[in-house]
Formats: C-alpha cells, sequence, structure tokens
C-alpha cells in the first residue's frame, strides 16, 4: 500500500521521547520520595543514612553508622509502609485507568466496582465479630480482600444477567451491590453494640497506612506488579476499547469476554491495595486525569506514568499525614480527599470548560 | 470478495434483518441503502459479527468468518464504525496506529514497519498534517478521515462502513466516498445519501424492514419505481454524466409521518 516510504512526522517522534523523559522524572521523583518518607517521622533520619541501612538489610556491605533504634525504625516500621504506599498509590491509579477505559468515562473511579464496599464489610466483620481470626496477623487485611473478592463476584455477576456485559451494566451492578454491602456493613456496626469497635471500623475507611508491616508487603506488592505487567500487556486492547466496543471488536478483541477479564484483574488489585490500606479516596480518579494530560490517552505508556504518579502521590501524601498534626495521625483518605477535590475541579474546568 | 446468505438477526421478537443475502464483488463497492430502521446497520455488524447472527453465514474470499479468529479476521475485515468522542482521546496519530494491532503480539510494539504503513496510510487520507492533535479535537470530516485512515493501516483487504459521510458537509462527503472509491479494497458502505450510492457504488442492495427489496447496479436499483413505495416520497431521475441523480418532492396530499401519529391519537 505504501508506494513511497513516508516516516512518522517529527512531532510524533519528538512527543514520544517527552514521554520517555517524563516517565524518568517521574521515576526520580519516586526514588527521592522513598528515601525522603522513610526518613521523616518523630525520630529523623538523614537520607543517606537510610540509603545505608536498607543497603545493609539487602546484603550490601556497608560500614554501620547507625543505632539499633535507628535500624529499627527505618527496617521495621517505616519500610514497609513506605512500600506498601507505593504500591497502594500504583493500584489504584492504574485501576483507576483501566476502569475510565472500561466505562469509557473519564470521571470513573476504581470503587465504582462495588470493591471498596466489599473489602469494608470484610474489615467490619473481622473488627467487630473476629472473623477470620485464624488468620493470625493478616486477619484485618484477608478478611477485608476476602470481601472484596466477593463483591467482585456479586458485581461480575450482577451485571451479566440476562445478556452481554457492556458498560451500563457494569456500573449499574457496581453502584447495587456496593448500596447493599454498605447496608451490610452499617448493619455490622448496629449489631455489635461497640462503641471502640464501630470507631476502629470508621477509622478504617478512612484510610490509613499506619497498620503497614511486612506481612501485608507481599499481597499488595505482587497484585500490583502482576496487573501491571498484564494490562501492559493489553494496552493496546485497552486503547481500543476506550474508543468503542466496535472498534475493539474489529480490531481483533472480543469487548465482552475482555471488559471482564479486565475487571476481574483491576477488581483484584484494587481488592489488595484496599485490604492492606483501607478506602483512600481520589487517587483512583485523579491521578489518571493528570497522567493522560502529562503524555496522552495511550495506555503503553499512560499506565507507567499513572503508577509512578499514584505511587509518588501517596507516599508524599502518607509522610504529611504523619508529620501535619504529630504526633497524631491525620487518616490518610481524608488528606487524599483535600489535595484530591481542588485538583479534580480544576482538571474538570480545563477539560469541559471549552 | 464478501458473501453472505440468508442473514438473520432477531432482537428479541422484532426480526431487524430477515434473510439478507449480500454479495460484494472484489475490489468493489457495494452500497446499503434504505430508510431509517431498515436494518441496514444491523446487517453491517451481523456481517462482522459484532451483533450475533440468528441464521445465515458469512464467507470472506470463500472461507467461513466464523471460522475465523477474531485476529485472524480483523487482519481481512477493517470497519469505519460511528465514533462518537470519549473523553479519553488518543491523538490522530495513535488512533491510526491502532489499526496494525491485529498483526502485532501482545509482547510486540510498533517497529519501524508500522510507522510506515501508519504515516503512508494518513497520507493517502490526507490527514497526516493531523498525526498529533487529539482526535476529540478534530471536526467531523478529519476524524471521519482518521478512521479511514486506520482501516487503510489495517492492510485488511475488506473495509466495512457505517454511514461515513454522516455529519459531513457537501465537499467532504465526496472527498470521502472518492476516496474509497478509488480504494484497492471490497468495500461495503452503509448510505442514507441515494445519490452518493448511485455516484459511488458499483453495486446497491436495498433494504426494506430488514428484506431485501432491490439488489443491483444502482443504475437499474436507483429509480423511481423501486424506490418510491420504500421511502413514501415523489421522486424524479435524471442523469448527470451518466450517472443518475435523484430529486426528491413531498407527496402533497400525503400526511406526514407526525399528522399521522396526532390523528390516530384522537
Amino acid at each position: 500500500m505504501a508506494a513511497q516510504t513516508i516516516a512518522a512526522p517529527v512531532i510524533v517522534t519528538r512527543g514520544r521521547r517527552q514521554q520517555l523523559w517524563v516517565l524518568v522524572a517521574l521515576s526520580a521523583g519516586v526514588l527521592a520520595a522513598t528515601v525522603i518518607a522513610v526518613g521523616v517521622g518523630p525520630v529523623a533520619i538523614a537520607p543517606v543514612e537510610v540509603v545505608r541501612i536498607v543497603a545493609s538489610h539487602i546484603g550490601i556491605d556497608v560500614s554501620q553508622t547507625w543505632t539499633a533504634a535507628q535500624d529499627s525504625i527505618v527496617w521495621l516500621i517505616r519500610l514497609p509502609r513506605v512500600l506498601i504506599g507505593l504500591a497502594v498509590g500504583a493500584a489504584l491509579a492504574i485501576s483507576g485507568v483501566v476502569v475510565q477505559a472500561l466505562v469509557r468515562n473519564p470521571l470513573a473511579d476504581p470503587y465504582l466496582l462495588g470493591i471498596s464496599s466489599g473489602a469494608s464489610t470484610g474489615a467490619a466483620a473481622s473488627i467487630l465479630f473476629g472473623v477470620g481470626s485464624s488468620l493470625g496477623a493478616i486477619a484485618l487485611t484477608g478478611s477485608a480482600f476476602i470481601g472484596a473478592l466477593v463483591a467482585v463476584a456479586l458485581v461480575l455477576s450482577v451485571a451479566r444477567i440476562g445478556g452481554r456485559l457492556i458498560t451500563s451494566r457494569l456500573v449499574f451492578a457496581g453502584i447495587a451491590v456496593g448500596f447493599a454491602l454498605t447496608a451490610a456493613t452499617n448493619f455490622l456496626v448496629f449489631a455489635s453494640e461497640s462503641r471502640d469497635g464501630a470507631r476502629a471500623v470508621m477509622f478504617w475507611m478512612l484510610g490509613s497506612l499506619a497498620q503497614s508491616r511486612w506481612t501485608s508487603v507481599p499481597l499488595v506488592v505482587v497484585a500490583v506488579l502482576a496487573a501491571s505487567v498484564v494490562l501492559v500487556l493489553w494496552s493496546r486492547r485497552l486503547d481500543a476499547l476506550a474508543i468503542g466496543d466496535d472498534t475493539a471488536h474489529a480490531l481483533g478483541a472480543n469487548p465482552t469476554r475482555f471488559r471482564a477479564t479486565a475487571a476481574l484483574v483491576v477488581s483484584l488489585t484494587v481488592a489488595a491495595a484496599v485490604a492492606v490500606s483501607g478506602l483512600i479516596g481520589f487517587v483512583g480518579l485523579v491521578v489518571p486525569h493528570i497522567a493522560r494530560r502529562l503524555v496522552g490517552g495511550r495506555h503503553r505508556i499512560l499506565l507507567p506514568t499513572a503508577a509512578l504518579l499514584g505511587a509518588l502521590l501517596l507516599v508524599s501524601a502518607d509522610m504529611l499525614a504523619r508529620i501535619l498534626f504529630a504526633p497524631r495521625e491525620l487518616p490518610l483518605g481524608i488528606l487524599t480527599a483535600l489535595i484530591g477535590t481542588p485538583l479534580l475541579i480544576a482538571l474538570v474546568r480545563r477539560s469541559f470548560g471549552r | 470478495m464478501i458473501v453472505a446468505e440468508r442473514l438473520t438477526v432477531r432482537y428479541g421478537r422484532t426480526v431487524a434483518v430477515d434473510a439478507v443475502d449480500v454479495v460484494a464483488p472484489t475490489g468493489g463497492v457495494l452500497g446499503l441503502i434504505g430508510p431509517n430502521g431498515s436494518g441496514k446497520t444491523t446487517t453491517l455488524k451481523a456481517i462482522l459479527g459484532s451483533v450475533p447472527r440468528d441464521g445465515g453465514r458469512v464467507e470472506i474470499d470463500g472461507e467461513p468468518v466464523d471460522a475465523l479468529s477474531p485476529t485472524a479476521r480483523a487482519q481481512r475485515v477493517a470497519v469505519v464504525a460511528q465514533e462518537e468522542p470519549s473523553g479519553l482521546p488518543l491523538t490522530a496519530w495513535d488512533s491510526v496506529l491502532l489499526g496494525r494491532s491485529p498483526r502485532l503480539s501482545a509482547w510486540r510494539s510498533y517497529g519501524e514497519n508500522d510507522h510506515e504503513i501508519a504515516a503512508a496510510s494518513m497520507e493517502r487520507a490526507g490527514v497526516l498534517h493531523l498525526a498529533h492533535r487529539s482526535v476529540d479535537d478534530l471536526s467531523g470530516g478529519e476524524r471521519q478521515r482518521v478512521l479511514i485512515a486506520r482501516a487503510l493501516a489495517q492492510e485488511a483487504g475488506h473495509i466495512l462502513m457505517d454511514e461515513p459521510t454522516n455529519h459531513l458537509d457537501v465537499r467532504y462527503q465526496h472527498e470521502v466516498l472518492s476516496l474509497v472509491a478509488g480504494l484497492p479494497a471490497t468495500v461495503i458502505v452503509v448510505l442514507h445519501d441515494l445519490n452518493l450510492a448511485a455516484r459511488y457504488c458499483d453495486e446497491v442492495v436495498l433494504l426494506e424492514r430488514g428484506k431485501v427489496v432491490a439488489a443491483g447496479h444502482p443504475g437499474d436499483v436507483l429509480v423511481p419505481e423501486v424506490l418510491e413505495p420504500v421511502y413514501e416520497i415523489d421522486m424524479r431521475r435524471v442523469d448527470v454524466d451518466g450517472v443518475p441523480q435523484l430529486i426528491f418532492s413531498p407527496r402533497r396530499h400525503a400526511k406526514t409521518a407526525t399528522a399521522q401519529v396526532v390523528e390516530e391519537r384522537r
């Protein structure tokens, strides 16, 4: 078909280079934020010292210049928290990107699929009635995760009743299951008659990384890494689905089956994130928008950009949450909502104000 | 060549497409015409398989389409569908490059060859200068030509088009269709405008309530005796440069659809 060779327009290749630079800059930002966030707290530890302590734990030979207390603060308390923050931020951000493509709406949010409500029910059952206590240290995380999985199964099966899994059905099923499970959570709170329990459930729902331990790290880190690989491999299908079902079909995808599979992957990722951190709002909604402004809508570049940006945002927000009202910690969900709302309003004005 | 035999599609109890035969000759342009709700778009979707068929079969170059994997089908048939702005736009360049995706495994990213084909397709559709623009920001005519460029980049040999001249002004209608008519591909196109069908189609199939009323060369089908009972409007045919063109005049004594509804309610 190409009679003569026509190269890609210069403006396009230049744009591609800029996108790579965005990724490089964000990676550097994430790395810096990680080191700083581990150092910040009631006991401040210098970034160099943080790097040396971490290096010593992963088998690199460095002469010890730090105290045993500093060592346990960095390695046992703050590093797992920051790692979980990175993974949760990335998980929520890529899930937001994908959910927006699946339902073809830039204002969709990963919690739209009812996952958050399911996780809350699981968490409430664990906090109030000791459900899952046989899981030991990961009882809360485990039952929140199972609650989220139940929600996902319900949403996908409700969405499929009597027909194909189209966008509006998915949204409707998410809302319906979400309401039902929120009612279930509220009923558990009502039934327990425990004031402390109710307060603990509320705090869990506000979102926090304060309970982060090494035991929770594998769940969310593995989930986010696996999801990232799978979703990046599916990036062209996501591009096509974001355009429309007919286009996706014409380009060799089965939009119905793909939507269900991708929704499942995203749900598992969000379930893992919510299980370890509670409900942290706005990251999954706002980060995809900022990432799209930075690198455009192509998922192969959009997904890693959003992941890095989400990780950066969440770790920074958690750092603020720890220091703003020290020694008390501000629940992270409040802070992300406070930062996210004006950002979202600004973005909506710019996107739809024309 | 695309051969569809006795295509049938039901939506609940309604038969949207009823035993429709469509034969699109290799390298030709076949127009699907008919009034609103006659089943043109559903026929197109049934050929592609994006709505399930309740009967009939489709062959592409002699191979049953149902035997092809979705990717193999996408390598042979490209589609220019109606695409609404999503708020999640790609650039025109990325949108056209997507046409290469049926030929790439998930692990492969676009290569030099894909870039060259995308650029050549955009050049041919006259949209290379729009490569860096967001698809949502393009005018209707520009967007339509980007979609055609994507179909070209797909190098499929068969193209299905759903009203590609929708929302286009007269100049772009002719630009788009003369581009389509000049392609080295077998094309099935849904068209509302009978005069455009007369000028650019090698064959037309006239549908009414899901059934084929007439099929053949535009000169034979696009005659007032065939069309008037289907469209319920008076028309006159004049031949301009050997191309039949129709001039319509509303029936003086016929009631409009709205007037009929109002009367029935009384």
